[in-house]
């Protein structure tokens, strides 16, 4: 298989497991990386394995031998290098989407792929799911298995109703209390000010902050014509364009209001990126990874 | 200023100009709906452009729309008419074929002078106004017009043209003429016209339908300028001139009748009408004339026995005075020429046929002339005689003679030739080779006793007996015929004189275009005494006139405008002729050979008039006014009489209801004599093409615009 089929969005549609596609993503980019794996050192024990040849006689429990007449080698929890935070949106805006992956299936994608990353390297990694009210969240751990956790709660997400991001990442600022990486997967379609004000208490607590801006391609283009009624998807609003005649100034206030949330992440220090539900799921993996290795945490 | 359109049937095409509009609704019944969570934008974006945008689109909706109607108006050629000429600065040339009516109706006088002066006034106006790469063409209904291309010319020619042409007295061809003008307006002009200037008699324009134009171009603008219609018809003319018999006889009296027509609407009394004969006034009638009504008026005069006959009846001047004026000539008692052949030349002088013959003929009063000329030949001559010299041949008592003359003398008569044949001894030699004769003479037979002769039942009024007076057939009972070659009447001839048997004695008949008549016996006092005879002169001189043409006089006259031809025998082909007009004026025409026809050449002399073939003929085409031409010959002087045609004096214009009937979308416009700017009668076309072009390239490059700030 072509590497860059493993991003293709087109192709990730396909799978209906987000944790097939979590794998299936992090599989693809890592053999065009490497296929080395982090480990760390346990302090905590977890659970109890059955041995196989190549393991080390030291991590044999020789006590569960006692009990049990079997040669069981000892889990320990691996050391958190990290704790990460996935905030995603699950506003009914983000149920929009031209292409195979609505930008919720986007987001979700992109966030199961960064969480298996992340716990792959024995990072801690916490989920919360945006909602316009209140959120859902799963505390963050640097099991392996946690990965079935985060993933089950995407998937029993569905995204409706108002926007909240920027309330869910003030309630997350305010309820954290280590320093950490925060990864926002969101339009940001919610009130700008807001949206600031969270990102910048974030980051005073000194968590590094990382915003993938999802945009659907129709968003990003209009590629309307005709005269068309236009749907609020999130309210009752509708109005009736001349798509030829608003294409231009619509694109000029959309490329105004990403031009001021690049620079009001940049002020901040908000690692910001905009990505386009058209794009290969790689790409913003690839910036995770040039961040992580950037940031060297 | 008024609208015009080259192809006005495609306006019906303007309904597209609902197609914007249409395509606009239908546009916005398809409208379809979309979510979009960046709605918030979008509102924003609505709010802002809402106003400007709402006034766009009518603006867009607005232009497309003149766009469709304009390039529907282009298509239709659309031309603006305004007063004020058909030229003077267009953006570009433009070509005008002026058509000035000259025929004889346009004499009639105005205050401003006659019609056709008002006429002329406004095409030099009209040439004046002319920008200098405008060309101007001029054609006139009567002329030389027809038959040449036209030529475009500057201003100046233009006008050196227009100086060229004159008022004549003919009949206008206003169909041909138009005909020609749009055939010849310039397919290089940018502006193409074609302006008819005419009184719109109905003498020349009842007729005249526009379907009659074989070629219509539609893009050569047609307009009728009617002149000077306020002067009306006041006028006193003469019609229907009636002269019997015409032309008359020599020294006979004939009538001239003629209606005098008041057109005016307040009665005419004691309207002299002069009869003019030669160059004196010969009588005045007087009469009284009813408003529109018409009193006849009857003259006698007295024929000459010989030579010219002219003259010419007259009413006073007034407003038409072509039509009061009627001319007319004839020649009167020509000479007859005659060729008498010998056959048997060898007898003593007194004892020939021919002695006998030309005296009859020759027989004049005293102190006059014959009305014959006569030339003996011997039979042996005959193959270099000049056919068509002779009116009519007589042979007597011929034998033997050439093939050659044989079938000389047998086209001679075929061609309208007279022959009176006499039999004789000799004849049965020649009778085999005359098998076209009406008559077969037997072999001769000697009478004992001697008979007389009578004319035959019925043909007592025959024109050879015409001289004989009434009873004519007592002169025959008294002669005495000893010896005769009995006829038998063949090939539709006819007996004249017979025996008391009723053995033919003289049979006439036709041969192609000739008379022929064979006499059964001799015309000396061999075989009767007829040439001793009393009768024998007026029977010969009877005989002659028969043969040869009647002693009527040769009418001369032709209608203004038409061509007269004038014969002569094949001898005078290349002979030049002068004819001067009734201004004095000369010009030289050539006798040319005419193709060979039916009819014989005249024997002598110039024939006028249409008929004829055979022989010389010489046309003159310039007749263009009434009076007389005469043709001046060294030896002979002809007159021919020249008139305005009967149709120009119906002065009357068509009804204009009924000429725009004929001519729908075209445009006729009323020139007042006493117009002090006759351009303002006259439309300029302005082809509004260009300037509509740019419109619509305007229109483009703001939907274009607008489209793109959209």
């Amino acid at each position: 298989m072509n590497s860059d089929m493993y991003f293709d969005p087109v192709v990730i549609s396909r799978l209906s497991n987000l944790q097939l596609r979590a794998h299936h993503v992090v599989e693809g980019l890592m053999s065009g990386v490497h296929r080395s794996r982090s480990r760390g050192f346990s302090v905590d024990f977890e659970e109890h394995r059955a041995y196989s040849p190549g393991d080390e006689l030291r991590h044999i429990d020789w006590k569960a031998y006692g009990k049990f007449d079997r040669y069981l080698v000892k889990q320990y929890e691996d050391e958190t290098n990290l704790y990460a935070h996935l905030v995603i949106d699950a506003s009914a805006s983000m149920d929009f989407g031209d292409g195979p992956l609505s930008k919720w299936g986007y987001a979700a994608t992109l966030s199961s792929a960064m969480a298996h990353l992340l716990l792959g390297q024995s990072d801690s990694v916490g989920l919360v799911i945006s909602h316009d009210a209140e959120d859902t969240q799963v505390p963050p751990k640097a099991v392996k298995r946690h990965l079935l956790v985060l993933l089950a709660g995407l998937q029993a997400a569905t995204p409706g109703g108002g926007t909240g991001i920027a309330r869910s990442m003030l309630a997350l600022a305010e309820r954290l209390k280590r320093r950490g990486l925060v990864i926002i997967v969101s339009d940001l379609l919610d009130d700008p000010e807001s949206v600031e004000k969270a990102l910048k208490l974030l980051c005073l607590k000194g968590n590094d902050v990382i915003v993938f801006h999802i945009l659907d391609s129709m968003e990003l283009d209009f590629p309307f014509e005709g005269l068309a009624r236009m749907d609020d998807v999130e309210t009752d609003r509708n109005i009736t364009v001349e798509c030829e005649v608003v294409k231009r100034p619509y694109l000029g206030l959309l490329e105004e209001f990403l031009e001021q949330t690049r620079e009001r992440c940049a002020d901040i220090g908000v690692d910001y990126h905009l990505i386009s539900t058209a794009e290969p799921l790689d790409r913003g993996l690839i910036r995770f990874l040039a961040w992580r290795s950037r940031s060297k945490v | 200023m008024d609208f015009q359109f080259l192809h006005g049937a495609l306006l019906w095409g303007m309904g597209l100009v609902f197609l914007p509009i249409l395509i606009h609704l239908l546009r916005r019944r398809l409208v379809r709906r979309y979510r979009l969570p960046t709605f918030e934008f979008l509102l924003r974006t609505q709010r802002r452009i809402t106003n400007r945008s709402k006034l766009r689109n009518w603006i867009l909706l607005f232009l497309r729309v003149c766009a469709v109607g304009i390039v529907i108006f282009l298509a239709s050629r659309p031309l603006l008419a305004t007063e004020g000429g058909v030229s003077g600065g267009g953006w570009f040339p433009a070509h005008t074929v002026a058509v000035i009516d000259n025929s004889a109706s346009m004499a009639f006088s105005t205050a401003k002078g006659s019609r056709f002066d008002v006429a002329r006034r406004a095409v030099k106006r009209m040439i004046e106004d002319m920008s200098d790469s405008d060309r101007m063409s001029i054609a006139t209904t009567v002329g030389e017009s027809l038959t040449v291309p036209l030529k475009e010319l500057k201003r100046k020619d233009a006008l050196a043209a227009l100086e060229g042409i004159g008022q004549t007295d003919g009949k206008g061809t206003p169909d041909r003429v138009v005909q020609h003008a749009l055939e010849n307006a310039s397919p290089k002009a940018g502006r193409r016209s074609i302006v008819v200037f005419s009184d719109f008699a109905r003498g020349d324009w009842e007729s005249f339908q526009i379907r009659n134009l074989k070629q219509w171009n539609p893009h050569a603008h047609l307009q009728f300028v009617r002149v000077a219609p306020e002067a009306g018809v006041e006028d006193v003319s003469l019609q229907d001139v009636k002269m019997k018999p015409w032309p008359p006889k020599a020294g006979f009296s004939f009538t001239i009748g003629v209606r005098v027509f008041n057109r005016g609407e307040e009665k005419k009394s004691k309207v002299p009408v002069q009869l003019y004969v030669g160059e004196e006034l010969q009588e005045t009638l007087e009469v009284d004339i009813e408003p529109n009504g018409t009193s006849p008026v009857s003259f006698r005069v007295n024929a000459p026995e010989k030579g010219l006959l002219y003259g010419r009846l007259q009413l006073p001047a007034d407003n038409l005075s072509t039509t009061n004026r009627f001319y007319f000539a004839a020649g009167i008692g020509k000479r007859l020429r005659a060729l008498v052949i010998d056959g048997d030349p060898k007898r003593g002088l007194q004892d020939s046929e021919t002695f006998f013959i030309v005296n009859a003929l020759s027989a004049a009063p005293l102190g006059g002339e014959s009305p014959v000329l006569t030339r003996v030949v011997a039979s042996y001559e005959l193959n270099n005689v000049q056919w068509d010299e002779y009116d009519y041949v007589i042979a007597c008592n011929l034998g033997r003679w050439p093939e050659q003359g044989r079938q000389g003398l047998r086209n001679f008569v075929e061609k309208g030739g007279g022959l009176f044949w006499a039999t004789g001894e000799l004849s049965s030699e020649m009778a085999a080779g005359l098998g076209w004769l009406p008559a077969t003479p037997g072999g001769p037979v000697t009478l004992r006793p001697s008979r007389n002769l009578k004319i035959a039942q019925g043909e007592e009024a025959h024109p050879a007996f015409s001289l004989l007076g009434v009873n004519g057939g007592r002169f025959f009972s008294a002669l005495r015929l000893a010896r005769i070659t009995p006829l038998e009447p063949a090939r539709g001839g006819r007996t004249l004189l017979e025996l008391p048997d009723g053995t033919p004695a003289l049979v006439v008949g036709s041969v192609g275009s000739g008379q022929v008549m064979v006499w059964g016996s001799t015309c000396d006092r061999d075989w009767a005494d007829l040439a001793v005879r009393p009768v024998f002169v007026p029977f010969m001189r009877g005989v002659s006139d028969f043969l040869g043409g009647t002693r009527k006089g040769i009418s001369s006259s032709s209608d203004a405008g038409e061509a007269f031809e004038i014969r002569a025998p094949i001898r005078r082909a290349g002979e030049a002729i002068q004819i001067r007009g009734p201004a004095q004026e000369e010009r030289a025409i050539q006798f040319m050979e005419k193709a060979p026809g039916l009819e014989a050449a005249p024997a002598d002399g110039l024939r006028l008039g249409k008929a004829g073939s055979g022989g010389a003929v010489a046309y003159y085409r310039d007749a263009y006014r009434a009076g007389f031409y005469r043709v001046l010959t060294p030896d002979e002087k002809h007159f021919v009489a020249v008139n305005a045609p009967a149709s120009e004096a119906k002065i009357a214009p068509v009804e204009m209801s009924t000429f725009k009937e004929k001519f729908e979308k075209l445009d006729v416009r009323d020139l007042p004599a006493n117009d002090s700017d006759p351009l303002r009668s006259i439309l300029r076309l302005i082809d509004l093409g260009a300037l509509l072009f740019l419109v619509l390239g305007g229109i483009f490059v703001a939907e274009a615009f607008l489209a793109d700030r959209t």
